[in-house]
């Protein structure tokens, strides 16, 4: 199989894991749908009536006339917003329109800026969410490398063991938890950060200002992100790095005189590389539900919160929404690890890879 | 096999297992977890847990209390939850029908801050013609001075009365008189009014600044709190009075805002955690055993979409499918449990097939199926005895994620509601801004409990990998 095929073929599964996503949350709320719906119906029905004083009248006189009248009506909506329809007719018709990107208006929440339009509710939310858990992987990468390669030269020593504890610890450690426990030190009892939030009320002036605010802001879910995080890193890292560590080309570099650093960074690192980007896959999967709860700890207004917004008021389109753009960024990202797992081994086939895997 | 070759390599495993420090450290947690799961009707009965959520089981209890170890850190004497039930009861006619019935509880009041309120219980037992006793309560402080706390008729119905006196009317406008006598015009006209606390100038020597909490001194001593119920029919009955003096410690962990045993709680949320935790790994385990083994074995265009199959369920997350089950149906332990193993089912099936299909190209395995053994043979007598081990490790290292699932879903409000579990107490925690008032032993127990169990997990797993897997011991 080629690359591109063998791509292609993870596109497609990426797309029929959104699919599988979106047809599961389609089923779930469609009873809540359908009920939210039919009482919205009744308010157009009754208020056609209302606003039809001669109708009203007319039909105010015979009851059966009026009760005729009030099911024509309401079977003309029904069918009109497609409820006469059967279940799955509706809920694939509802998946068709997430993966058009078709998202509509929701149906209480509104945006900051004003809008009910989904699509402006959830750009407002994203950025945000990006510039949170970026950040955090990027800290999280570096101290993850340069902390494993560290206890990879020194296997054994005291660094190294409490690096392997510290990352059998995180892994059980709730982010939200440690969310929480960060706040009562450094909100309550420190006071050098916010408990939460992203910008003071009211905001500074300046554009300056503003950024800092938010730094500010960002500091202690980011600390919290790094600190659950870092430890399985690190001792993905070392794991990797000190099997290769064990390889013929190690020896060779080293008798080649090379210093110790270039060995290490150019040559093991770089062999390193491939499964230890295939481990953040897990990694992943793993922290994406605790850092939606995160964002709700720290009130963070990004996709975790509206998610959770959303739910609290039954606001479907938002929630649809927010699954299909939050599924479509996860999936990227695995593509997106797939593809820089293909660059960074040259030695790729893909079936030798799918063992490795 | 036989019974006692199981013996024999069950003796040689444990051989190799005592020497993991960290495979002990996590067998002592988990045998620490099991225990206090199977304890929990010692330390409170299962009613506690099933009325979690029912504020009046919890009502004799302090209102966010710290835990009462706190004493031993504190350079403040705290005051402890206090319940009086010695008394002195004197029993006298005073008419044809009415009697004066007396219980006189003497207490020594040796701390450094008021208790938070005072609740009076006891039971009645009234014949049906008679009308309900008078109810007085009087203060009697060690400096001599004396208050009529409450005068009051009692209770009506029969059975048992609860009064929680520190909010009565009568009382707060009885310790404000009496504090007027000493407390300056200034501090009476800012905390006399609606700030105004009786319980602090109660237990505060009388003087100026005795009703403001910086201010008071603590007045140390023999209280005596005098109880008097006038009967109106010499049959009637009061008996098992008690008095509560609300402490700002409490047992072991201390309680919630909503008076709730925090201790209670983790120990009874045990049970949930490692019921989801194990019976979710075990399931989960064995199922994607059974599918990466049945995979490999079939071979082919048939393990091409076992495969796929596969894939596709392992990049659902799981968390969010969960919440949203959860927030349109309400979910108990078990249907978490369903829905857990609906989309996790396949943890371990990757590495189980591959292992399977190594097993599998073996020499021993074609010379055996050259002998006309079944695939089933072959399966149940050299692949599974060779998978098996790696299925514990793999469990014990699947508990950690599914305990965190639990907690997350109970953390947002959408667990069982029919018991206490760890996820829950966070969930109240977090809805009364338990970390910005810093109520942190309201915080750190549930998530402590939460990874520790984990961890313990963790550990055993990490261990067994290392015994059954000598070849990675290298890495």
């Amino acid at each position: 199989m080629k690359i591109s095929s063998y791509l292609v073929l993870r596109l497609v599964n990426a797309l029929l894991v959104l699919t599988i996503a979106l047809l599961i949350s389609a089923l779930v709320f469609n009873k809540l749908a359908d009920q939210q719906m039919r009482s919205m119906i009744r308010e157009i029905v009754k208020g056609e009536l209302q606003s039809n004083p001669e109708l009203l009248r007319s039909l105010q006189k015979n009851s059966t006339a009026l009760k005729i009248w009030m099911e024509e009506r309401t079977k003309y909506y029904m069918s009109v917003y497609g409820l006469d329809k059967p279940l799955w007719y509706r809920v694939f018709h509802r998946v068709v329109q997430q993966l058009k990107f078709d998202f509509g208006s929701s149906s209480t929440m509104i945006s900051a800026s004003g809008s009910s339009r989904v699509s402006d509710i959830i750009l407002e939310a994203l950025p945000r969410t990006i510039l949170l858990f970026t950040t955090g992987t990027i800290f999280v990468i570096i101290l993850g490398l340069l902390l494993g390669m560290k206890a990879a030269q020194m296997a054994g020593s005291t660094l190294d063991k409490s690096i392997s504890i510290f990352a059998l610890l995180s892994y059980s450690l709730p982010m939200w938890w440690t969310g929480m426990l960060f706040i009562i030190i450094f909100a309550y009892y420190l006071r050098i950060v916010p408990s939460g939030g992203m910008m003071s009320a009211p905001p500074p002036e300046g554009l300056l200002a503003k950024i800092g605010d938010v730094l500010y802001h960002l500091a202690l879910p980011v600390a919290t992100y790094v600190f659950v995080s870092f430890g399985g890193w690190s001792y993905v890292t070392r794991n990797v790095v000190l099997s290769n560590l064990q390889e013929d080309f190690v020896m060779a570099a080293r008798a080649k005189g090379l210093p110790e650093r270039k060995v290490l960074y150019g040559h093991v690192l770089r062999a390193s590389a491939p499964p230890i980007v295939t481990m953040i896959i897990g990694s992943l999967l793993g922290s994406l539900g605790g850092a939606m709860i995160s964002e709700i700890v720290f009130n963070w207004p990004g996709m975790g919160r509206l998610y959770w917004n959303a739910l609290n008021q039954f606001d479907i389109p938002v929630l649809m929404g927010n699954t299909t753009i939050s599924m479509i960024l996860f999936l990227a990202s695995l593509v997106l690890m797939d593809i820089t797992y293909i660059i960074l081994d040259p030695r790729v086939r893909v079936g030798a890879m799918r063992v490795q895997r | 096999m036989r019974l006692k070759d199981l013996i024999e390599s069950l003796k040689d495993f444990w051989f190799e297992y005592r020497r993991q420090k960290i495979g002990l450290v996590g067998l002592a947690l988990l045998i620490f977890f099991l225990g206090m799961a199977l304890l929990a009707p010692l330390v409170a009965p299962a009613e506690a847990s099933r009325r979690w959520g029912d504020l009046l089981y919890w009502k004799d209890y302090p209102k966010a209390a710290k835990p009462g170890w706190v004493k031993w850190f504190s350079s403040k004497k705290i005051p402890e939850h206090t319940i009086l039930t010695d008394y002195n009861m004197s029993r006298r006619a005073i008419g044809a029908k009415l009697t004066e019935l007396e219980f006189t509880f003497d207490y020594l009041f040796e701390y450094d801050e008021p208790h938070t309120e005072i609740i009076l219980k006891y039971d009645q037992n009234l014949s049906k013609e008679s009308a309900p006793p008078t109810l007085i309560v009087t203060f009697q402080r060690p400096d001599g001075y004396v208050l009529e706390l409450l005068s009051i008729k009692a209770h009506e119905t029969g059975g048992s009365a609860r009064l929680r006196i520190s909010s009565e009317q009568s009382l707060i406008n009885s310790v404000k008189s009496f504090s007027r006598k000493f407390e300056s015009q200034e501090l009476m006209n800012k905390l006399g009014k609606e700030f105004f606390s009786p319980m602090i100038p109660l237990f505060s020597k009388a003087q100026e600044g005795m009703i403001s909490p910086e201010l008071s001194e603590p007045l140390r001593g023999k209280y005596r709190i005098t109880v008097t119920f006038y009967l109106n029919n010499p049959e009637d009955v009061v008996e098992n009075v008690t008095v509560i003096l609300g402490g700002k410690l409490y047992g072991v962990l201390g309680t919630d805002v909503y008076r709730r045993d925090l201790f209670v709680g983790i120990v009874w949320g045990s049970r949930v955690s490692l019921a989801i935790g194990i019976i979710t790994s075990v399931l989960m385990v064995a199922a994607g055993i059974f599918y990466g083994v049945t995979s490999a074995y079939l071979g082919g265009y048939k393990d091409e979409i076992m495969q796929r199959i596969y894939e596709i369920f392992s990049s659902i997350p799981v968390l969010p499918i969960l919440i949203m089950i959860g927030a349109v149906y309400r979910l108990t332990i078990w249907k978490t449990i369903g829905i857990l193993m609906l989309f996790g089912w396949m943890g371990g099936s990757r590495v189980a097939r591959s292992m399977a299909f190594q097993i599998k190209e073996m020499e021993y395995v074609d010379a055996a199926r050259a002998m006309g053994a079944s695939s089933w043979w072959i399966i149940r007598k050299h692949i599974l005895p060779q998978i098996i081990p790696y299925a514990f490790a793999s469990m014990a290292l699947s508990v950690p994620g599914n305990v965190l699932l639990e907690a997350g879903l109970s953390f947002l409000g959408l667990g069982d509601l029919t018991r206490v579990t760890w996820g829950r107490i966070l969930h109240d925690a977090q809805a009364n801004a338990a970390t910005i008032n810093g109520l942190w032993w309201w915080v750190l127990p549930p998530g402590l409990s939460i990874a520790l169990l984990g961890l313990g997990f963790a550990f055993i797993g990490s261990a067994l990998n290392t015994v059954l897997f000598p070849k990675m011991r290298r890495i």
